[in-house]
Protein backbone atom coordinates (compact mmCIF):
# COMPACT_ATOMS: atom_id res chain seq x y z
CA UNK A 1 0.00 0.00 0.00
CA UNK A 2 1.50 3.54 -1.02
CA UNK A 3 0.89 6.15 1.30
CA UNK A 4 1.43 10.32 0.46
CA UNK A 5 2.60 12.00 3.61
CA UNK A 6 2.54 15.87 3.88
CA UNK A 7 3.64 17.57 6.73
CA UNK A 8 3.35 21.63 7.20
CA UNK A 9 2.80 22.19 10.99
CA UNK A 10 5.80 24.43 11.25
CA UNK A 11 8.60 25.46 8.85
CA UNK A 12 9.46 22.62 6.70
CA UNK A 13 7.59 21.63 3.63
CA UNK A 14 7.55 17.63 3.16
CA UNK A 15 5.80 15.21 1.12
CA UNK A 16 6.66 11.58 0.99
CA UNK A 17 5.74 8.32 -0.15
CA UNK A 18 5.80 5.27 2.49
CA UNK A 19 5.24 1.64 1.39
CA UNK A 20 3.34 -0.30 4.23
CA UNK A 21 4.37 2.33 6.98
CA UNK A 22 7.94 1.17 6.59
CA UNK A 23 9.91 1.06 3.43
CA UNK A 24 10.03 5.36 2.49
CA UNK A 25 10.13 5.34 -1.46
CA UNK A 26 10.71 9.27 -1.51
CA UNK A 27 10.61 11.77 1.73
CA UNK A 28 11.50 15.37 0.37
CA UNK A 29 12.07 17.89 2.92
CA UNK A 30 12.44 21.54 2.00
CA UNK A 31 13.59 23.26 4.70
CA UNK A 32 13.20 27.05 5.34
CA UNK A 33 16.08 27.64 7.85
CA UNK A 34 17.11 30.43 5.46
CA UNK A 35 14.44 32.25 5.48
CA UNK A 36 13.95 32.26 9.63
CA UNK A 37 17.50 32.82 10.13
CA UNK A 38 17.48 36.89 10.32
CA UNK A 39 14.77 36.68 12.71
CA UNK A 40 16.03 34.46 15.02
CA UNK A 41 13.50 32.07 14.88
CA UNK A 42 10.44 30.35 12.78
CA UNK A 43 8.00 33.63 11.98
CA UNK A 44 4.79 31.71 11.32
CA UNK A 45 3.54 34.31 8.51
CA UNK A 46 6.51 33.75 6.46
CA UNK A 47 6.30 30.10 7.01
CA UNK A 48 2.86 29.79 5.71
CA UNK A 49 4.05 32.05 2.60
CA UNK A 50 6.55 29.75 1.78
CA UNK A 51 4.17 26.85 2.61
CA UNK A 52 2.23 27.86 -0.24
CA UNK A 53 4.71 28.26 -3.24
CA UNK A 54 6.81 25.25 -2.28
CA UNK A 55 3.75 22.42 -1.50
CA UNK A 56 3.08 21.31 -4.89
CA UNK A 57 6.65 21.35 -6.47
CA UNK A 58 7.65 19.33 -2.78
CA UNK A 59 4.53 16.97 -3.95
CA UNK A 60 5.52 16.47 -7.37
CA UNK A 61 9.34 15.78 -6.64
CA UNK A 62 8.11 12.93 -3.92
CA UNK A 63 6.29 11.28 -6.62
CA UNK A 64 8.86 10.98 -9.41
CA UNK A 65 11.59 10.28 -6.74
CA UNK A 66 9.52 7.01 -5.53
CA UNK A 67 9.22 6.15 -9.06
CA UNK A 68 4.92 6.48 -8.22
CA UNK A 69 2.46 7.79 -10.88
CA UNK A 70 -0.55 10.29 -9.35
CA UNK A 71 -3.13 7.27 -9.92
CA UNK A 72 -1.21 4.67 -7.87
CA UNK A 73 -1.03 6.60 -4.76
CA UNK A 74 -3.60 4.51 -2.40
CA UNK A 75 -4.70 6.93 0.08
CA UNK A 76 -3.45 10.31 1.65
CA UNK A 77 -2.20 11.09 5.54
CA UNK A 78 -1.62 14.60 6.42
CA UNK A 79 -0.81 16.49 9.32
CA UNK A 80 -4.15 17.86 11.06
CA UNK A 81 -1.98 19.61 14.40
CA UNK A 82 -0.63 20.73 16.44
CA UNK A 83 1.82 23.05 14.55
CA UNK A 84 0.79 26.59 13.19
CA UNK A 85 -2.36 27.24 12.17
CA UNK A 86 -0.94 29.50 8.78
CA UNK A 87 1.15 26.76 7.71
CA UNK A 88 -1.51 24.01 9.25
CA UNK A 89 -3.72 25.30 6.77
CA UNK A 90 -1.71 24.57 3.40
CA UNK A 91 -0.50 21.30 3.84
CA UNK A 92 -4.19 20.33 5.01
CA UNK A 93 -6.19 21.85 2.63
CA UNK A 94 -3.59 20.56 -0.49
CA UNK A 95 -4.32 16.57 1.17
CA UNK A 96 -7.63 17.29 1.01
CA UNK A 97 -8.27 18.83 -2.12
CA UNK A 98 -5.96 15.82 -3.55
CA UNK A 99 -7.99 12.88 -2.05
CA UNK A 100 -11.10 14.27 -3.63
CA UNK A 101 -9.08 14.78 -7.07
CA UNK A 102 -7.84 11.07 -7.04
CA UNK A 103 -10.49 9.65 -5.11
CA UNK A 104 -8.51 8.10 -2.44
CA UNK A 105 -8.95 7.84 1.33
CA UNK A 106 -7.38 10.86 3.48
CA UNK A 107 -5.90 10.04 6.83
CA UNK A 108 -5.86 12.70 9.45
CA UNK A 109 -2.00 12.21 11.39
CA UNK A 110 -1.02 13.72 15.00
CA UNK A 111 2.18 15.07 14.15
CA UNK A 112 3.28 13.65 17.56
CA UNK A 113 2.83 10.32 16.48
CA UNK A 114 3.80 10.98 13.31
CA UNK A 115 7.63 11.44 15.22
CA UNK A 116 6.71 8.33 17.35
CA UNK A 117 6.02 6.34 13.49
CA UNK A 118 9.51 7.93 12.14
CA UNK A 119 10.80 5.13 14.74
CA UNK A 120 8.96 2.40 12.54
CA UNK A 121 10.88 3.80 9.00
CA UNK A 122 13.60 2.79 7.08
CA UNK A 123 15.03 2.95 3.58
CA UNK A 124 16.12 -0.53 3.10
CA UNK A 125 14.15 -2.86 0.90
CA UNK A 126 15.68 -5.78 2.86
CA UNK A 127 17.71 -4.96 5.69
CA UNK A 128 18.15 -7.90 8.17
CA UNK A 129 18.94 -5.59 10.91
CA UNK A 130 16.34 -3.68 10.77
CA UNK A 131 14.17 -4.23 14.03
CA UNK A 132 10.72 -1.93 14.57
CA UNK A 133 10.47 -0.97 18.56
CA UNK A 134 8.54 -3.30 20.73
CA UNK A 135 5.56 -2.78 23.04
CA UNK A 136 5.55 -1.44 25.66
CA UNK A 137 7.75 1.63 24.49
CA UNK A 138 9.01 4.44 26.16
CA UNK A 139 8.88 7.45 24.05
CA UNK A 140 10.73 10.81 24.42
CA UNK A 141 9.60 13.43 21.65
CA UNK A 142 11.61 16.10 21.63
CA UNK A 143 11.92 19.08 19.14
CA UNK A 144 11.81 23.27 19.04
CA UNK A 145 7.92 22.63 19.54
CA UNK A 146 7.14 19.52 21.85
CA UNK A 147 8.74 17.66 24.83
CA UNK A 148 6.49 14.94 25.30
CA UNK A 149 7.32 11.66 27.66
CA UNK A 150 5.06 8.87 26.47
CA UNK A 151 4.32 5.42 27.11
CA UNK A 152 2.86 3.32 23.75
CA UNK A 153 1.44 0.14 24.82
CA UNK A 154 0.71 -0.73 21.50
CA UNK A 155 -0.38 0.65 18.25
CA UNK A 156 -2.31 4.00 18.74
CA UNK A 157 -2.43 2.85 22.56
CA UNK A 158 -0.49 6.32 24.42
CA UNK A 159 -0.20 7.45 27.39
CA UNK A 160 1.36 10.84 28.04
CA UNK A 161 3.33 10.75 31.36
CA UNK A 162 4.64 13.99 30.93
CA UNK A 163 5.38 17.27 29.25
CA UNK A 164 6.78 20.29 29.30
CA UNK A 165 4.78 23.08 31.28
CA UNK A 166 6.42 25.85 29.53
CA UNK A 167 9.68 26.20 26.71
CA UNK A 168 9.79 23.07 25.01
CA UNK A 169 13.86 22.04 25.10
CA UNK A 170 14.10 22.48 21.46
CA UNK A 171 13.49 26.34 21.86
CA UNK A 172 15.19 26.45 25.08
CA UNK A 173 18.14 25.75 22.79
CA UNK A 174 16.65 28.11 20.07
CA UNK A 175 16.99 30.90 22.49
CA UNK A 176 20.17 29.80 24.24
CA UNK A 177 22.03 29.80 20.65
CA UNK A 178 20.04 33.10 20.01
CA UNK A 179 21.70 35.01 23.15
CA UNK A 180 25.39 33.29 22.94
CA UNK A 181 25.05 34.22 19.12
CA UNK A 182 25.54 30.93 17.41
CA UNK A 183 22.81 31.03 14.93
CA UNK A 184 19.70 29.26 14.47
CA UNK A 185 18.68 26.52 14.76
CA UNK A 186 20.05 26.12 17.91
CA UNK A 187 20.53 22.82 18.78
CA UNK A 188 23.18 21.43 16.93
CA UNK A 189 24.51 25.26 17.06
CA UNK A 190 25.02 24.52 20.67
CA UNK A 191 25.96 21.35 20.40
CA UNK A 192 28.59 22.52 17.92
CA UNK A 193 29.95 24.36 20.83
CA UNK A 194 30.04 22.64 23.48
CA UNK A 195 32.34 20.13 21.88
CA UNK A 196 35.42 22.50 22.72
CA UNK A 197 34.04 23.59 25.62
CA UNK A 198 34.62 22.36 29.25
CA UNK A 199 31.86 21.91 31.75
CA UNK A 200 31.53 22.25 35.35
CA UNK A 201 32.54 26.43 35.32
CA UNK A 202 28.44 27.77 35.16
CA UNK A 203 25.52 26.22 36.89
CA UNK A 204 21.96 26.34 35.21
CA UNK A 205 19.25 25.28 37.38
CA UNK A 206 17.43 21.85 36.93
CA UNK A 207 13.87 21.89 37.17
CA UNK A 208 12.79 18.69 38.26
CA UNK A 209 9.60 19.67 39.45
CA UNK A 210 8.98 16.59 41.96
CA UNK A 211 8.11 13.37 41.29
CA UNK A 212 6.42 14.31 37.68
CA UNK A 213 7.54 13.52 34.24
CA UNK A 214 6.29 16.87 33.20
CA UNK A 215 9.61 19.38 32.71
CA UNK A 216 10.45 22.92 32.53
CA UNK A 217 13.06 24.98 30.68
CA UNK A 218 12.04 28.82 30.57
CA UNK A 219 14.33 29.17 33.88
CA UNK A 220 17.55 28.67 31.58
CA UNK A 221 16.68 31.49 29.56
CA UNK A 222 16.96 33.84 32.50
CA UNK A 223 19.74 31.55 34.19
CA UNK A 224 21.61 32.05 30.83
CA UNK A 225 21.10 35.83 30.69
CA UNK A 226 22.61 36.16 33.65
CA UNK A 227 25.46 34.25 32.79
CA UNK A 228 26.79 36.19 29.97
CA UNK A 229 25.36 39.44 31.61
CA UNK A 230 28.77 40.42 32.74
CA UNK A 231 30.67 40.21 29.08
CA UNK A 232 27.94 42.24 27.90
CA UNK A 233 28.40 45.42 25.31
CA UNK A 234 26.51 48.17 23.86
CA UNK A 235 26.44 47.75 20.38
CA UNK A 236 29.05 49.73 18.75
CA UNK A 237 26.69 50.37 15.67
CA UNK A 238 23.69 52.48 16.54
CA UNK A 239 20.44 50.79 16.39
CA UNK A 240 18.47 52.01 13.34
CA UNK A 241 15.42 53.63 14.24
CA UNK A 242 12.91 53.30 11.25
CA UNK A 243 12.32 49.63 10.42
CA UNK A 244 11.02 49.18 7.10
CA UNK A 245 10.51 45.35 7.84
CA UNK A 246 7.22 43.85 7.86
CA UNK A 247 8.52 41.74 10.66
CA UNK A 248 11.16 42.70 13.33
CA UNK A 249 15.24 41.47 12.29
CA UNK A 250 16.48 39.77 14.78
CA UNK A 251 19.60 41.85 16.69
CA UNK A 252 22.34 39.80 18.31
CA UNK A 253 23.57 40.85 21.70
CA UNK A 254 27.51 42.10 21.37
CA UNK A 255 29.68 40.48 23.88
CA UNK A 256 33.14 41.16 25.37
CA UNK A 257 35.69 38.61 23.06
CA UNK A 258 37.05 36.96 26.02
CA UNK A 259 33.73 35.36 27.09
CA UNK A 260 33.97 31.84 27.05
CA UNK A 261 30.68 30.92 24.83
CA UNK A 262 31.90 26.88 24.43
CA UNK A 263 32.07 26.09 27.88
CA UNK A 264 29.04 28.07 28.84
CA UNK A 265 27.11 26.12 25.74
CA UNK A 266 28.89 23.04 27.30
CA UNK A 267 27.37 23.63 30.80
CA UNK A 268 23.85 24.53 29.16
CA UNK A 269 23.66 21.69 26.99
CA UNK A 270 23.93 19.59 30.15
CA UNK A 271 21.84 21.11 32.17
CA UNK A 272 18.69 20.27 29.21
CA UNK A 273 19.82 16.94 28.50
CA UNK A 274 20.59 15.66 32.45
CA UNK A 275 16.71 16.13 32.82
CA UNK A 276 15.60 14.49 29.71
CA UNK A 277 17.59 11.90 30.00
CA UNK A 278 16.73 11.07 34.02
CA UNK A 279 13.44 11.58 33.64
CA UNK A 280 12.88 9.23 30.61
CA UNK A 281 15.53 6.78 32.12
CA UNK A 282 13.18 6.81 35.58
CA UNK A 283 10.13 6.33 33.27
CA UNK A 284 11.40 3.02 31.39
CA UNK A 285 12.29 1.43 34.37
CA UNK A 286 8.76 2.48 36.14
CA UNK A 287 6.79 1.19 32.89
CA UNK A 288 9.24 -2.04 32.00
CA UNK A 289 9.64 -0.48 29.18
CA UNK A 290 10.99 -3.24 26.43
CA UNK A 291 12.50 -0.42 24.61
CA UNK A 292 13.28 3.44 25.05
CA UNK A 293 12.76 5.38 21.48
CA UNK A 294 13.85 9.22 20.58
CA UNK A 295 12.13 11.34 18.02
CA UNK A 296 11.98 14.92 17.14
CA UNK A 297 14.85 17.20 16.22
CA UNK A 298 16.84 17.36 19.67
CA UNK A 299 16.75 13.47 19.18
CA UNK A 300 19.90 13.97 16.85
CA UNK A 301 21.45 15.27 20.10
CA UNK A 302 24.58 13.28 20.39
CA UNK A 303 24.95 13.61 24.62
CA UNK A 304 21.28 12.96 25.22
CA UNK A 305 21.91 9.80 23.04
CA UNK A 306 24.90 8.65 25.23
CA UNK A 307 23.55 9.81 28.77
CA UNK A 308 20.63 7.57 27.79
CA UNK A 309 22.59 4.41 27.37
CA UNK A 310 24.46 4.87 29.64
CA UNK A 311 21.67 5.26 32.14
CA UNK A 312 18.99 2.63 30.00
CA UNK A 313 18.91 -1.10 30.82
CA UNK A 314 16.45 -1.41 28.01
CA UNK A 315 17.67 -0.96 24.28
CA UNK A 316 17.66 2.38 22.94
CA UNK A 317 16.56 3.47 19.25
CA UNK A 318 16.75 6.75 17.51
CA UNK A 319 15.85 7.53 14.06
CA UNK A 320 18.19 8.52 11.45
CA UNK A 321 18.59 12.35 11.93
CA UNK A 322 16.30 13.35 8.51
CA UNK A 323 13.73 10.98 10.01
CA UNK A 324 14.16 13.43 13.03
CA UNK A 325 13.27 16.87 11.66
CA UNK A 326 9.63 17.41 10.16
CA UNK A 327 9.07 15.25 7.47
CA UNK A 328 6.48 13.60 5.37
CA UNK A 329 7.54 10.09 5.60
CA UNK A 330 6.88 10.09 9.46
CA UNK A 331 3.23 11.14 8.48
CA UNK A 332 3.06 8.48 6.00
CA UNK A 333 4.11 6.21 8.23
CA UNK A 334 1.53 6.69 11.15
CA UNK A 335 -1.19 7.22 8.47
CA UNK A 336 -0.34 3.63 7.72
CA UNK A 337 -1.04 2.68 11.11
CA UNK A 338 -4.56 4.83 11.03
CA UNK A 339 -5.87 3.25 8.32
CA UNK A 340 -5.11 -0.28 9.49
CA UNK A 341 -7.78 0.85 12.29
CA UNK A 342 -10.25 2.20 10.15
CA UNK A 343 -9.49 5.89 10.61
CA UNK A 344 -10.38 7.92 7.65
CA UNK A 345 -11.15 12.08 7.64
CA UNK A 346 -14.11 12.99 5.45
CA UNK A 347 -13.68 16.40 3.17
CA UNK A 348 -14.74 18.65 6.45
CA UNK A 349 -11.28 18.14 7.68
CA UNK A 350 -9.84 20.76 9.46
CA UNK A 351 -6.60 21.87 11.53
CA UNK A 352 -6.46 21.75 15.07
CA UNK A 353 -3.36 23.23 16.14
CA UNK A 354 -3.85 22.40 19.93
CA UNK A 355 -3.89 18.84 19.27
CA UNK A 356 -3.31 16.64 21.60
CA UNK A 357 -1.50 13.39 21.70
CA UNK A 358 -4.30 10.27 23.01
CA UNK A 359 -5.30 7.41 22.53
CA UNK A 360 -7.89 7.03 19.96
CA UNK A 361 -11.70 6.88 21.05
CA UNK A 362 -12.35 3.93 19.01
CA UNK A 363 -9.29 1.98 21.40
CA UNK A 364 -9.71 2.96 24.80
CA UNK B 1 -6.88 27.06 -25.49
CA UNK B 2 -10.14 27.04 -23.55
CA UNK B 3 -12.00 23.59 -24.52
CA UNK B 4 -15.60 25.06 -25.50
CA UNK B 5 -17.03 21.93 -23.44
CA UNK B 6 -15.01 23.48 -20.29
CA UNK B 7 -16.29 23.49 -17.32
CA UNK B 8 -14.03 26.19 -14.71
CA UNK B 9 -14.54 25.90 -11.03
CA UNK B 10 -14.06 29.68 -9.18
CA UNK B 11 -12.57 30.00 -5.87
CA UNK B 12 -13.03 32.96 -3.62
CA UNK B 13 -12.26 32.91 0.35
CA UNK B 14 -10.93 36.81 0.00
CA UNK B 15 -13.02 37.16 2.83
CA UNK B 16 -15.79 35.63 5.33
CA UNK B 17 -18.04 35.59 2.45
CA UNK B 18 -16.61 32.77 0.51
CA UNK B 19 -17.99 32.16 -2.86
CA UNK B 20 -17.70 29.31 -5.44
CA UNK B 21 -18.79 29.35 -9.15
CA UNK B 22 -19.03 26.74 -12.10
CA UNK B 23 -19.08 28.01 -15.30
CA UNK B 24 -19.33 26.34 -18.95
CA UNK B 25 -18.80 29.61 -20.83
CA UNK B 26 -22.38 30.32 -20.64
CA UNK B 27 -23.92 29.25 -18.19
CA UNK B 28 -22.91 30.09 -14.20
CA UNK B 29 -24.21 28.69 -11.45
CA UNK B 30 -23.05 29.71 -8.36
CA UNK B 31 -22.76 29.68 -3.78
CA UNK B 32 -21.61 32.25 -1.87
CA UNK B 33 -21.73 32.16 1.74
CA UNK B 34 -21.03 33.67 5.06
CA UNK B 35 -18.07 31.55 6.24
CA UNK B 36 -16.87 33.76 8.50
CA UNK B 37 -13.04 32.28 9.44
CA UNK B 38 -14.66 29.03 9.11
CA UNK B 39 -13.21 28.18 5.52
CA UNK B 40 -10.63 25.35 5.91
CA UNK B 41 -13.74 23.37 7.07
CA UNK B 42 -16.10 23.79 4.44
CA UNK B 43 -14.65 24.76 1.38
CA UNK B 44 -14.21 21.94 -0.11
CA UNK B 45 -17.17 20.32 1.06
CA UNK B 46 -18.90 23.22 -0.46
CA UNK B 47 -17.25 22.36 -3.95
CA UNK B 48 -18.40 18.69 -3.88
CA UNK B 49 -21.26 20.01 -2.80
CA UNK B 50 -22.03 22.89 -6.28
CA UNK B 51 -20.99 19.98 -8.47
CA UNK B 52 -22.75 17.29 -6.99
CA UNK B 53 -26.26 19.93 -7.01
CA UNK B 54 -25.40 20.37 -10.91
CA UNK B 55 -24.75 17.05 -11.61
CA UNK B 56 -21.43 17.09 -12.34
CA UNK B 57 -18.25 14.73 -11.61
CA UNK B 58 -14.85 16.75 -10.12
CA UNK B 59 -13.59 14.92 -13.29
CA UNK B 60 -15.28 16.89 -15.31
CA UNK B 61 -13.42 20.34 -14.29
CA UNK B 62 -11.53 21.50 -17.05
CA UNK B 63 -9.77 24.82 -15.65
CA UNK B 64 -10.18 26.70 -11.97
CA UNK B 65 -10.14 30.10 -11.12
CA UNK B 66 -8.80 31.33 -7.94
CA UNK B 67 -8.93 34.54 -6.19
CA UNK B 68 -5.78 36.00 -4.76
CA UNK B 69 -6.74 38.72 -2.58
CA UNK B 70 -6.04 41.54 -1.31
CA UNK B 71 -7.77 40.15 1.43
CA UNK B 72 -7.33 37.98 4.90
CA UNK B 73 -4.33 35.82 4.20
CA UNK B 74 -5.12 32.77 5.97
CA UNK B 75 -8.27 32.68 3.99
CA UNK B 76 -6.50 33.06 0.58
CA UNK B 77 -4.48 30.37 1.72
CA UNK B 78 -7.30 28.06 1.89
CA UNK B 79 -8.63 29.14 -2.00
CA UNK B 80 -5.16 28.67 -2.95
CA UNK B 81 -4.21 25.21 -1.36
CA UNK B 82 -7.52 23.85 -2.68
CA UNK B 83 -7.44 25.10 -6.14
CA UNK B 84 -3.60 24.03 -6.42
CA UNK B 85 -4.11 20.33 -4.45
CA UNK B 86 -7.22 20.27 -7.25
CA UNK B 87 -5.27 21.42 -10.27
CA UNK B 88 -2.17 19.68 -9.69
CA UNK B 89 -4.48 16.57 -8.91
CA UNK B 90 -6.60 16.78 -12.20
CA UNK B 91 -3.58 18.08 -14.28
CA UNK B 92 -5.79 21.75 -15.35
CA UNK B 93 -4.80 24.99 -15.38
CA UNK B 94 -5.55 27.14 -12.68
CA UNK B 95 -5.67 30.83 -13.15
CA UNK B 96 -5.47 33.60 -10.18
CA UNK B 97 -7.40 36.69 -10.31
CA UNK B 98 -7.25 39.98 -8.08
CA UNK B 99 -9.85 39.87 -5.95
CA UNK B 100 -10.08 44.23 -6.63
CA UNK B 101 -10.48 43.64 -10.17
CA UNK B 102 -13.54 41.20 -9.47
CA UNK B 103 -14.66 43.49 -7.18
CA UNK B 104 -14.36 46.24 -9.95
CA UNK B 105 -15.80 43.99 -13.07
CA UNK B 106 -19.41 44.36 -12.77
CA UNK B 107 -19.32 48.47 -12.50
CA UNK B 108 -17.71 48.46 -16.09
CA UNK B 109 -18.76 51.07 -18.07
CA UNK B 110 -20.70 52.96 -15.50
CA UNK B 111 -18.40 56.12 -16.65
CA UNK B 112 -17.14 56.81 -13.13
CA UNK B 113 -13.94 55.74 -11.23
CA UNK B 114 -14.37 52.69 -9.12
CA UNK B 115 -12.77 52.21 -5.60
CA UNK B 116 -13.20 49.04 -5.05
CA UNK B 117 -12.39 47.56 -1.54
CA UNK B 118 -12.27 44.21 0.13
CA UNK B 119 -11.89 43.80 4.35
CA UNK B 120 -8.50 42.90 5.50
CA UNK B 121 -9.27 41.90 8.70
CA UNK B 122 -9.30 43.84 12.14
CA UNK B 123 -11.34 46.71 10.84
CA UNK B 124 -9.15 47.62 8.30
CA UNK B 125 -9.69 47.28 4.19
CA UNK B 126 -6.89 47.37 1.19
CA UNK B 127 -8.56 49.50 -1.59
CA UNK B 128 -7.54 50.17 -4.95
CA UNK B 129 -8.56 52.94 -7.61
CA UNK B 130 -9.73 51.96 -10.92
CA UNK B 131 -10.70 53.59 -14.12
CA UNK B 132 -12.37 52.09 -17.20
CA UNK B 133 -9.87 52.45 -20.16
CA UNK B 134 -9.26 50.82 -23.51
CA UNK B 135 -12.06 48.19 -23.21
CA UNK B 136 -10.32 46.83 -19.46
CA UNK B 137 -9.87 48.38 -15.64
CA UNK B 138 -7.04 49.64 -15.20
CA UNK B 139 -5.69 50.03 -11.61
CA UNK B 140 -4.40 53.38 -11.09
CA UNK B 141 -1.79 54.18 -7.78
CA UNK B 142 -0.91 51.81 -5.05
CA UNK B 143 -2.91 49.28 -3.01
CA UNK B 144 -3.68 51.03 0.31
CA UNK B 145 -4.50 48.98 3.53
CA UNK B 146 -6.09 51.55 6.23
CA UNK B 147 -8.50 51.68 8.87
CA UNK B 148 -12.62 51.58 7.21
CA UNK B 149 -13.08 55.43 8.11
CA UNK B 150 -10.34 56.36 5.78
CA UNK B 151 -11.90 53.91 3.04
CA UNK B 152 -12.84 57.63 1.46
CA UNK B 153 -9.76 59.58 1.74
CA UNK B 154 -8.80 61.35 -1.17
CA UNK B 155 -11.06 61.19 -3.66
CA UNK B 156 -11.24 64.44 -5.89
CA UNK B 157 -13.96 63.03 -8.20
CA UNK B 158 -17.39 61.97 -8.02
CA UNK B 159 -16.55 57.94 -7.49
CA UNK B 160 -18.04 54.67 -6.91
CA UNK B 161 -17.68 52.31 -4.10
CA UNK B 162 -17.50 48.80 -4.46
CA UNK B 163 -16.64 45.97 -1.69
CA UNK B 164 -17.88 44.28 1.04
CA UNK B 165 -17.96 46.05 4.75
CA UNK B 166 -16.13 44.92 7.52
CA UNK B 167 -18.29 43.26 9.80
CA UNK B 168 -20.63 45.79 11.83
CA UNK B 169 -19.35 48.85 9.29
CA UNK B 170 -21.63 50.24 7.33
CA UNK B 171 -20.77 53.05 4.20
CA UNK B 172 -23.34 55.59 5.77
CA UNK B 173 -20.51 56.56 8.44
CA UNK B 174 -18.09 57.74 5.85
CA UNK B 175 -19.63 60.73 4.96
CA UNK B 176 -18.04 62.49 1.19
CA UNK B 177 -19.35 64.31 -1.22
CA UNK B 178 -17.43 62.31 -3.72
CA UNK B 179 -18.35 59.03 -2.30
CA UNK B 180 -21.16 57.02 -3.59
CA UNK B 181 -21.93 53.42 -2.24
CA UNK B 182 -22.99 51.23 -4.51
CA UNK B 183 -26.43 49.20 -3.29
CA UNK B 184 -25.21 45.84 -0.89
CA UNK B 185 -26.87 43.32 -3.24
CA UNK B 186 -24.74 45.36 -6.04
CA UNK B 187 -21.34 46.03 -4.13
CA UNK B 188 -20.26 42.77 -2.92
CA UNK B 189 -18.01 40.28 -4.94
CA UNK B 190 -19.61 37.56 -7.42
CA UNK B 191 -17.51 34.47 -7.84
CA UNK B 192 -19.38 34.64 -11.26
CA UNK B 193 -17.54 37.55 -12.32
CA UNK B 194 -14.36 35.78 -10.95
CA UNK B 195 -14.88 33.12 -13.35
CA UNK B 196 -15.58 35.24 -16.25
CA UNK B 197 -12.32 36.76 -15.75
CA UNK B 198 -10.35 33.24 -15.42
CA UNK B 199 -12.64 32.39 -18.22
CA UNK B 200 -10.93 35.33 -20.54
CA UNK B 201 -7.70 34.55 -19.62
CA UNK B 202 -8.06 30.42 -20.29
CA UNK B 203 -9.56 31.49 -23.68
CA UNK B 204 -6.58 34.42 -24.52
CA UNK B 205 -4.63 31.56 -24.24
CA UNK B 206 -2.42 33.05 -21.10
CA UNK B 207 -1.16 30.58 -18.61
CA UNK B 208 -0.08 30.78 -14.64
CA UNK B 209 2.44 28.55 -13.05
CA UNK B 210 0.09 26.59 -10.55
CA UNK B 211 3.17 26.15 -7.67
CA UNK B 212 4.14 29.43 -7.73
CA UNK B 213 0.83 31.29 -7.59
CA UNK B 214 0.88 32.94 -3.86
CA UNK B 215 -1.51 35.25 -2.84
CA UNK B 216 -1.05 39.20 -2.70
CA UNK B 217 -0.08 40.19 0.64
CA UNK B 218 -0.90 43.81 1.56
CA UNK B 219 0.51 44.97 4.53
CA UNK B 220 -0.90 48.21 6.72
CA UNK B 221 2.05 50.13 8.35
CA UNK B 222 3.54 49.10 11.51
CA UNK B 223 3.24 51.25 14.36
CA UNK B 224 6.02 53.18 14.52
CA UNK B 225 7.21 52.73 11.33
ZN1 LIG C 1 7.87 18.18 14.89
Amino acid sequence: MLILGIETSCDETSAAVVEDGRLIRSNVIRSQEDLHERYGGVVPELASRRHVTAIIPTIDVALQDAGVAKDEIDAIAVTEGPGLAGSLLVGLNTAKSLSVAWGVPLIPVNHLEGHIYSNWLTDQENDPTFQPPRFPCVCLIVSGGHTELVLIRDHGHYDVLGRTIDDAAGEAFDKGARILRLGFPGGPAIQRAATDGKMGHHTFPRAWLGETYDFSFSGLKTALLREVEKYRREPLRPKKVVSTEPFPVHEPPEYAPNMPTADIAADFQDAIIDVLAQKTAKAAQEHRAAMVILAGGVASNSLLRKRLDSLLSAPLRYPEPLLCTDNGAMIAGAGYYLYQRGIRASCDLDISPQLPLSTETSLA
Amino acid sequence: MADPDGLMLAIDTSTEMSGLALYDGRRVSELVWHSGRNQSGVLLEQITHLLSINRFEIAQLSAIAVALGPGTFNGLRVGLSTAKGLGYGRSIPVFGVDTLEVTAYPHLGSNQPVRAFVPAGRGRVVYGDYRYRNKRWVRSGELQNRTFDELTYGLSEPTLLAGETPANMEPDELASENARFARPSMRSRRPGHLAELGWNRWINGEQDDVAALEPLYVHGKRPGS
